[in-house]
């Protein structure tokens, strides 16, 4: 019993020092933000501020539509995802339960999707959206990520744990194959919907290139946006780049401690597939 | 002639994809074939000349190609193992030896996940400065002397994979935690009773059941490696120094983006989308001799 | 109901965000868009976007009853999206962009050719020669310099003083520039050093002007394979290989110089007027001058220009307004009024000689220098070789060699080899 609780202990140490690893820069743009000019720039580097500077969020959205961009960001990532969700929940019934056939080669198509890197569509891509005169429109923006490879996977994957038992019962009841998705379905596979629903939402929050590309001023999104703080030729000190990056981390932090237990389920929900 | 109810459930099911299938064709298959198309060209925007294979014989013949591919596997695949590994052992601790608050630790260590990885390297760059960075701060405030972090390659590389690390441990915990719950207690009580170690145990038992966890967190940290190693690399080191760390990724984004040569960036996409493609089959079909071998 | 929390703490997530989101954009004041007046679209470096200029344009769209879409981008992105508007056809009416780019773009043919419209033009004879050549490709001119800045050497005199060396004898050659290095690395070091190498190759330029190579390519051959810059090479890593100078590293932004020389934590740095706004604002007390770059011994001592120009791009819906605009934002006038606001120096001999230019300290300092700045490598930007191009943050080639000497890892003259062999396969092809 003693050698137990020894290796408890020592899985307790490792285990901190691993959180530690993971929540230090986080936490260190965090003290970052709240300093002030000369904090920022001193030598040592100084970690905690000696009063926090919340006034350098002011100064950052003083040079830029920082709100503009954030509901750019939160209109781009929510369509999509709400969309994701729609299109991969019919797909994802439709491949597992009403057996089509070609269903295979549909799924190959979806998962040979993730494996097409994302730089190398942007410019033919972006080169349709201009023929169809939808650049830095929401339309342009969103309707290219309106079905992912990986949505249609994900779905597919957890839909075949739904017993078809489920789906014949309904039929009988005489309900209608869409009725089926949405009310029955749906519902019942409601934790893998919500855990796509988080993935997709952290990909598009945190993508660049696409946005970067197909908008201009009135859909840019709130990473492109602050971008500027980043590789300026002029000095820009770091406690309001800081303070830009912050801006932007809040929402998927919020994301995280409302719902991190359902992110980490939705993984442990893939794995044992 | 009647139309059978197998038929119209497979219109449905056709009609259900269709959206889906749309936007993929569209907005995803069409353009790589179009940059398919591209590759066998030369020039730029409406002044192209068809090259044939040439563009691919001048990657093939180029040593940076080569030297980018070296790294971009020794990148994917240190990271992998470490992350992996680390995983695995925090996963192990975590669910066989009863430790409280897993639920906490398992959500802390998974929270760089989430974070957007333009701003967390970014931030990692600010704490690797030899002279403003806060890890030679602290190396200095315990006597020892501050490290050139990115200055050195094989320095370069190993802060690129501590990045890496940092990204997808937390992702690899979770992927193990879930994998080691599903092996039945009681196959370690008899083990136990039979005299066998901890080690023996997680040998012999654990090692063995989990082959499918090992090859999804294989396949999970290829496609990640690949994705963020352009972000990591362009933002810390630049791909430098000495090209030492110019991944893939960041070689094709620099041949389309600075050398505006974009049917050579659309070549070098191809084959990287093979080398992708044919490493997850291969995972996926190892995973398929080892774990159905075991039955 | 585990699930049921979680469930319910997602859809409160959710509100929130989207309260926030509209309540953000009600209080910002979203732009709405109106139909009516057509709209003219230009992209703008984001550092440049100026008061005076705002101005210009304002009055510019209200006369020709436009609305002015002006998007602005740090170079990278301004490079991932001009490639991607030239692909799509969606090019913008006007762009400002590092010079040498408009030779480039203007050789692959995506820029207007302004050749006649320039030359009908009485005011261009007012620019400087030199920056009409960065923005020519095989004779033609395809665009227009609107800002043409130089690298100088700035040097902090208190820690000349610190470490007993004359405050207003900066170091003129290359020789006294390391010697300099090494008693301020005895005096001070090694928490204040000498000088700062950037990351970005593209600065070491001014070593190449300043041993006698006053061109990149020398029609058929790369030109910077002479015994000068070999010897100016080696002086370079010998104080990069003993640590006299602070060296950034390879991913590291231009701030790490900058930032060391604001702090007084190293004496001396490579920079040009982009930076005399930050130095009066962040370090307001500093004693520091500026001089020429340091040259090799014997050699006519050399500046590179630098700066951006404007182009318009073929398929342009407005490119009689562009040039129109173009004309106004190089305004003798407007140019005294920029330099004023932000300390830019501009192509213009009558603005050199302007008595309100020569009264800017620091300005001034360039001013002096900026008439005898050659360009460098403009034949390498319009002939396509970005690999071996200096500026724009330098080609791989360009790199290569460049952290060959900064972080000492083969000998210069081997790393120069190397450049010079490369090129010159490049330049042959």
């Amino acid at each position: 019993m003693r050698t137990l609780t020894a290796k408890r202990v020592r899985a307790y140490v490792w285990l901190t020092l691993l959180c530690i690893f993971a929540v230090l820069p986080v936490a260190y743009v965090f003290l970052l933000a709240l300093q002030t000019n000369a904090e920022a720039a001193a030598l040592p580097p100084t970690l905690f501020p000696a009063s926090p500077q919340f006034e350098n969020f002011s100064v950052v959205a003083e040079r830029m539509p920082l709100a503009r961009y954030f509901y750019n960001s939160v209109v781009f990532s929510l369509s999509t995802t709400v969309a994701v969700i729609l299109t991969s929940l019919f797909a994802g019934y439709a491949t597992t339960k009403l057996r089509m056939p070609g269903r295979r080669f549909i799924i190959s198509m979806f998962v040979g999707g993730i494996l097409i890197p994302p730089a190398i569509r942007a410019i033919p891509l972006y080169t349709m959206i201009a023929r169809l005169n939808l650049v830095d429109t929401w339309a342009g923006l969103s309707l290219p990520l309106m079905a992912t490879g990986f949505g249609l996977f994900f779905m597919h994957q957890f839909l075949k744990t739904v017993p078809d038992s489920v789906v014949e019962a309904a039929r009988i009841d005489g309900c209608s194959e869409s009725r089926i998705v949405l009310q029955i379905v749906g519902p019942l596979v409601l934790p893998a919907l919500v855990t796509l629903f988080i993935y997709n939402f952290l990909f598009r929050w945190n993508g660049y290139l696409w946005p970067l590309v197909v908008t201009r001023r009135t859909w840019t999104t709130l990473p492109v946006g602050i971008s500027v703080f980043k590789t300026s030729e002029q000095l820009i000190t770091w406690n309001l780049i800081a303070a830009a990056a912050v801006v932007t981390l809040i929402p998927v932090l919020g994301l995280f401690f409302a719902v991190g237990g359902r992110i980490v389920k939705g993984i442990a929900m893939q794995a044992s597939k | 002639m009647k139309i059978s109810y197998s038929d119209r459930l497979s219109a449905t099911g056709y009609l259900f994809v269709l959206p889906a299938a749309l936007v993929m064709i569209l907005f995803t298959l069409y353009p790589f074939i179009l940059a398919l198309w591209n590759s066998l060209f030369t020039g730029f925007a409406q002044n192209l000349q068809y090259v044939g294979l040439q563009n691919y014989i001048r990657l093939f013949t180029s040593s940076r190609f080569w030297n980018s591919l070296f790294v971009t596997i020794l990148f994917t695949a240190v990271s992998s193992g470490i992350s992996g590994f680390l995983g695995f052992l925090a996963a192990n601790w975590l669910v066989s030896r009863g430790v409280r608050f897993g639920q906490f630790f398992t959500a802390i260590i998974f929270l760089p996940y989430v974070v957007t990885p333009a701003i967390a390297t970014l931030v990692w760059q600010y704490m690797f400065d030899r002279r403003f960075g806060i890890l030679n701060a602290a190396l200095n405030s315990v006597g020892l002397n501050g490290v050139a972090w990115l200055g050195s390659p094989v320095s370069a590389m190993l802060s690129l994979i501590l990045v890496q690390v940092w990204f997808t441990v937390g992702y690899n915990l979770v992927i193990f935690s879930s994998g080691l719950q599903a092996i039945p207690k009681d196959y370690y009580e008899s083990a136990s009773i039979d005299g066998a170690t901890e080690s023996q145990q997680v040998r012999l038992i654990t090692l063995p059941l989990i082959v499918p966890t090992v090859v999804l967190v294989l396949v999970l940290s290829l496609l990640s490696g690949f994705v963020n190693s352009f972000v990591i690399a362009q933002i810390l080191t630049g791909g430098g120094p000495f090209r030492a760390t110019e991944v893939l990724m960041l070689l094709i984004y620099k041949t389309a983006f600075e050398g505006f040569d974009i049917p050579r960036a659309n070549a070098l996409t191809l084959v990287m989308f093979l080398l992708l493609f044919s490493t997850s089959y291969m995972l996926q079909k190892w995973q398929d001799r080892v774990y159905h071998g075991l039955y | 109901m585990t699930v049921k929390n979680t469930t319910v703490r997602f859809f409160v997530f959710l509100c929130v965000l989207m309260i926030v989101a509209v309540a953000s954009v009600s209080a910002g004041g979203a732009e709405e868009r109106e139909d009516g007046p057509q709209t003219f679209r230009m992209y703008w470096n984001t550092n440049h976007r100026y008061d005076v200029y705002q101005q210009v344009i304002d009055d510019f769209a209200e006369e020709h009853n436009l609305v002015v879409d002006l998007e602005t981008f740090l170079w990278p992105d301004m490079r991932t999206k001009l490639l991607t508007d030239f692909s799509g056809g969606t090019v913008p009416d006007l762009i400002q962009v590092p010079a040498p780019w408009i030779s480039e773009f203007g050789a692959n043919g995506l820029l207007m050719d302004m050749t006649e419209q320039i030359a009908a033009w009485p005011e261009s004879s007012d620019w400087f020669e030199p920056a009409w050549i960065e923005v020519t490709s095989e004779g033609r001119r395809y665009g227009m310099k609107n800002h043409h800045t130089t690298f100088g050497l700035f040097y902090n005199r208190d820690l000349f003083r610190e470490a007993g060396l004359d405050p207003d004898a900066p170091p003129q050659s290359l020789r006294e520039f390391r010697d300099y290095m090494e008693v301020i690395a005895e005096e001070l070091g090694p928490d204040i050093l000498g000088f700062a190498f950037d990351q970005d190759a593209g600065y070491l330029v001014n070593f190449f002007a300043n041993s006698d190579v006053p061109q990149l390519i020398d029609d058929t051959e790369i030109a910077i394979n002479t015994p000068e810059v070999r010897q100016s090479l080696e002086i370079l890593q010998e104080i990069a290989a003993n640590e006299w100078a602070l060296i950034a590293e390879p991913g590291a932004s231009y701030q790490t110089a900058r930032r060391a020389f604001i702090e007084g934590s190293v004496a001396m740095m490579l920079s040009g007027p982009w930076d005399l706004a930050s130095l009066a604002d962040l370090a307001p007390d500093m004693d520091y001058g500026i001089a020429v770059p340091p040259h090799l011994e014997g050699v006519e001592p050399r500046t590179i220009v630098a700066g951006t120009a404007m182009g318009i791009p073929v398929g342009a819906n407005h490119s009689d307004l562009a040039w129109e605009l173009m004309q106004r934002l190089t305004d003798l006038e407007i140019q005294v009024a920029a330099t004023q606001e932000a300390g830019m120096l501009m192509p213009r001999q009558s603005w050199a000689d302007d008595p309100r230019v020569q009264e800017l300290p620091g300005v001034s300092d360039f001013a002096r220098i900026v008439p005898f700045a050659v360009p460098f490598d403009i034949e390498a930007a319009s002939r396509g070789l970005s690999d071996i191009m200096w500026s724009g943050g330098g080609g791989d080639l360009t790199t290569q060699l460049y952290q060959n000497i900064i972080y000492n890892r083969r000998s210069a003259s081997e790393a120069l080899e190397t450049y010079v062999r490369e090129g010159n396969r490049l330049l042959n092809q």
